[in-house]
């Protein structure tokens, strides 16, 4: 529990009443003084409260990276049967975020920006509950035990593709579902405002009396199989150019690999690819 | 939504309105003006969102406000600046930007402002006040909090009842809690800074001499002189002695302090038990129903003449009790001729009227005598309008005839005295009117009244009222009579009698009564008595049907609260906050391996699912499970429970 300045004018205003109160024996002061005296007895029991029978989860909602922030889900609960919880600020390290209200049995999300320090698995750091309810005179705080971890990937390193044997070969060409221009016909299509007029099939066209347009992939870029070894620095360096390929390589819809010591990931794509190789670069060399 | 800024202002000018109020009779002119243009100056800066005194400024005139109060107020004159420079400040404050640090000065300025006032008025107004500001300032501090919080916080409906409803606990639970401390706050026997409380204004006190003639016209006060928390007396009853005049010294009566002893023949049928609340006087007689017998809780003298001489300090309020018996005589012992003593000098007209009354063969005839000459002169009872003459009191009986109780009772007793009767002054009240609501007798200070004790023939001293010899005595005493008053009058001064009763007479005396009375109370607990069964057989139901219910309703939450207790015991093993809901108890038992564990399943489960309640054998059982699962320091591998349950991201651990 930490005293305001508030709280600090608030209690030197009591005693310096109550002095006077003692003082003078006046009773309408003494009815004062209990009065102020009630009203911090109260205070203090509701802001104790307050913080009682509530439950906090944290809920990843977004890739988490090494040293950069990134976003999760507070999840907090008030599992008191009448008394709705006020002014309740979470606090995950450096990153904070309020609740002003939350009535009993309920439960609301609200997303935090957390910040961690390594890769692979790590346990978050405490959770603190404050708040200042009632009054701004206290401000009360209560570590909740949450032994919860998280996989965090390594942070990204900037970093080109490397040139060398076997390192970014190309392996063959895929096509990508996206629409393009060099890849193998997908639909025939009526044509609408947005197409150019250059995709008109003119034949089909003048068959069906309307406009008509064909529809192609596009013809993706070749595999890759990305070695670890082939990156200059250290380890963790490394890892961290690996990292900012692989997102980078998936977000073109690239199929990508990765070469590691004594494990070879085939190259592949999609979102489960993409985690699958993340999670074993923040994992690398971890027990 | 709405926003509470906006409603943080409005209660900080409502406390302001509320602290203000009681002080407002006292305030000069100027300072309202101030406390005016604060108010407007503040309201319009609201408004438009820029205010006229800047924050320096208002630092400036703070400061300047200060020194003039430095200036004016001294250890005599301390009380007056001081709340002047308080109300100033609040103007300064009012008119200044509404910062968070300025609404809680707002704040903290009404409530002191309030607390100010006591030092000047100790009006029952005050509690209506203190409730108010309780309620304003209570919420306003709450929402300031979320002001600080967060500045644009604006709630929904929904919201705004959820807070209201958390909000009223405050000032409920404050003014429960109030009344409370009130009570056990301890007090002092004699305050240091006594200075500091409001002085009683225009105090009166019972004269120690009776000089007929010296005013012209009695004024009214219309001032209380006490009230007298007893039973309903009869209206004969009801005088109220105070002081004993026995020496006359030309036409001035005074007491001079003798030891001649009386010895008080008591009848216990008049017997009563008065609780006196004195307000302050500048005398420092007590006065009580006439004769008083006994007195307590305050610390006195009393003399065999019935009168009582405290030894306090009377310009505060004081209360006492008194045992008293009002058809009680006095029998004198010894000497009576200081009794009989008259200056020498009458008229001719006094010492013939007096000699043909001293002709009668005895003290009953000769008090007859002067009663009959009384009624004869058609003397008439007047408070205004009256001579001013060397010889009052001849003037009254032969030329004036109109005086008022001074003048019946001082040519009474000493037409009395020069026929050879022993006869005195006796100076009180008379009559009182009775609070039917409250239970008291309120008696005023126009109800001050003189009459004649005079010796009876057996050596007693009786109680005789010459002014209802007065050809207008039922009219003109009638006023101070028991008369009745309006329902709405009775419980208005009930209202005052009580807060001054409970509150402003409350110290350290009643603090240590309140306690013996408890004491008392606990003692007399362990005193069985059978009488009292009948009493508590109505009760009993109303105690049983609760009481049942709260049972039930344990016998059904006990096994919830040891089924959680043996969730929490296995989370605590995986190091998980909670485990998750859709693992059961044999799940649990198999994943966890533990023998314990899958008994707690399998004897639980034999009565959950076979449809009866668990047996306080099994219940026991079940306890005594996670007592040792707690002792076993159990851990269970996380990787077992988790896959299982968390679904929330395949990440999470």
């Amino acid at each position: 529990m930490k005293l305001t300045r508030a709280g600090i004018i608030y209690i030197v205003l009591t005693l310096l009443l109550g002095f006077a109160a003692v003082n003078t024996g006046n009773n309408l002061l003494y009815l004062m003084i209990s009065a102020l005296l009630g009203f911090m007895a109260i205070s203090g029991l509701l802001g104790q409260q307050n913080l009682q029978r509530l439950q906090a989860k944290v809920l990843p909602a977004d890739d988490l990276f090494a040293t950069l922030p990134g976003r999760v889900e507070i999840e907090l609960s008030n599992h008191r049967r009448w008394l709705p919880a006020f002014l309740i600020s979470v606090e995950i390290g450096t990153g904070t975020r309020l609740f002003p209200i939350l009535a009993p049995g309920k439960t609301e999300r609200r997303p935090l920006a957390v910040t961690l320090p390594g890769r692979g698995y790590q346990t978050l750091p405490p959770i603190w509950i404050r708040s200042c309810f009632p009054i701004n005179f206290f401000i009360r705080s209560r570590r909740l035990s949450l032994q919860q971890q998280v996989l965090v990937f390594p942070c990204p390193h900037s970093a080109n593709l490397p040139l060398g044997d076997g390192v970014g070969r190309q392996t063959r060409q895929h096509e990508t579902t996206r629409p393009g221009i060099d890849g193998e016909l997908r639909s025939i299509d009526n044509y609408s405002s947005s197409d150019p007029l250059k995709s008109i099939h003119w034949k089909l066209s003048a068959r069906h009396d309307e406009y008509k347009v064909k529809r192609q992939n596009r013809l993706g870029s070749p595999s890759l199989l990305l070695n670890l070894d082939d990156f200059p620095g250290s380890l963790e360096e490394r890892i961290g150019q690996c990292t900012f390929l692989v997102d980078q390589l998936f977000r073109q819809q690239r199929s990508v690999g990765l070469q590691l010591e004594d494990k070879q990931l085939q190259p592949g794509s999609g979102p489960h690819h993409r985690l699958k190789l993340l999670t074993e670069l923040a994992l690398y060399g971890r027990c | 939504m709405v926003g509470v800024e906006a409603i943080l202002r409005i209660l900080a000018y409502l406390a302001s309105v509320v602290g203000l109020l009681p002080l407002l009779p006292y305030l000069p002119v100027w300072v309202l003006g101030l406390l005016v243009g604060g108010f407007v100056l503040g309201w319009v800066g609201d408004r438009r969102g820029n205010y006229l005194l800047s924050n320096h400024l208002a630092t400036g005139v703070s400061i300047a406000f200060f020194i003039w109060f430095v200036s004016q107020a001294s250890i005599a004159n301390l009380v007056h600046p001081l709340i002047e420079l308080l109300c100033q400040l609040l103007a300064v404050r009012l008119a200044t930007e509404k910062s968070p640090r300025h609404l809680l000065q707002l704040f903290l300025l009404a409530t002191i402002i309030l607390a100010a006032s006591s030092m000047l008025t100790l009006d029952l107004g005050y509690l209506f006040y203190l409730v108010l500001n309780i309620l304003l300032v209570t919420t306003g501090l709450v929402m300031l909090s979320f002001y600080v919080t967060d500045p644009h916080l604006r709630f929904t409906r929904p919201q705004w009842r959820l807070l209201l409803k958390t909000l009223l606990l405050l000032p409920a639970g404050s003014l429960v809690l109030m009344l409370v401390l009130f009570v056990v706050l301890p007090r002092t026997q004699t305050p240091l800074w006594n200075f500091l409380n409001p002085q009683p204004t225009g105090r009166i006190g019972m004269s120690d001499q009776v000089q007929p003639g010296s005013v012209a016209e009695l004024a009214e006060s219309g001032e209380i002189a006490f009230r007298v928390e007893t039973e309903q007396l009869p209206i004969d009853a009801l005088y109220w002695r105070g002081i004993v005049l026995n020496r006359l010294e030309g036409n001035i009566w005074r007491r001079e302090l003798r030891n001649i002893e009386e010895k008080l023949v008591s009848k216990s049928s008049s017997q009563v038990e008065l609780t006196i609340y004195s307000e302050p006087k500048a005398d420092h007689y007590l006065v009580t129903l006439d004769r008083p017998i006994r007195i307590a809780d305050v610390r006195h003298e009393i003399k065999s003449d019935g009168v009582i001489r405290g030894r306090l300090r009377r310009d505060g309020k004081v209360s006492y009790r008194v045992w008293a018996q009002y058809n009680s005589k006095s029998r004198q012992l010894g000497d009576t001729w200081h009794y009989l003593q008259v200056p020498n000098r009458f008229s001719d007209r006094m010492l013939q009227l007096a000699e043909e009354i001293a002709q009668q063969k005895n003290y009953a005839a000769k008090i007859d005598r002067l009663d009959r000459f009384f009624l004869q002169q058609q003397l008439s009872y007047s408070t205004t309008k009256l001579a001013k003459t060397e010889n009052p009191v001849e003037t009254f009986l032969f030329d004036s005839r109109r005086g008022y109780c001074e003048y019946f009772a001082s040519s009474y007793a000493v037409l009395l005295r020069l026929a050879g009767v022993p006869a005195r002054l006796v100076g009180g009240y008379l009559g009182g009117e009775f609070n039917q609501l409250g239970g008291y007798y309120l008696v005023g200070e126009d109800a001050a009244h003189v009459w004649v004790e005079a010796m009876d023939d057996d050596g007693f001293w009786q109680r005789i009222d010459p002014s209802r010899l007065a050809v207008n005595a039922e009219e003109a005493l009638a006023t101070n009579r028991s008369g009745n008053v309006s329902t709405l009058q009775a419980f208005a001064d009930a209202l005052k009698h009580n807060w001054s009763r409970m509150v402003l007479n409350y110290d350290l005396r009643q603090q240590i009564s309140a306690v013996r009375s408890f004491v008392g109370q606990v003692r007399s607990v362990k005193k069985f008595d059978p009488a009292s069964l009948g009493k508590l057989a109505w009760g009993l139901p109303l105690l049983l049907l609760p009481a049942t219910w709260f049972f039930f309703r344990y016998r059904q939450q006990r096994l919830q609260r040891l089924i959680s207790d043996y969730r929490h015991v296995i989370a605590q093993a995986a190091a998980l906050d909670k485990l998750p809901d859709s693992l059961g108890l044999f799940a649990l038992a198999d994943l966890s391996g533990e023998p314990l564990c899958r008994e707690f399943a399998q004897l639980y489960g034999a009565a959950v699912y076979n449809g009866r309640r668990v047996t306080e054998a099994e219940y026991q059982r079940l306890k005594e499970i996670i007592r040792q699962l707690k002792k076993l320091q159990l851990s269970i591998d996380v990787a077992k429970l988790c896959p299982l349950g968390n679904n929330e991201a395949s990440r999470i651990l």
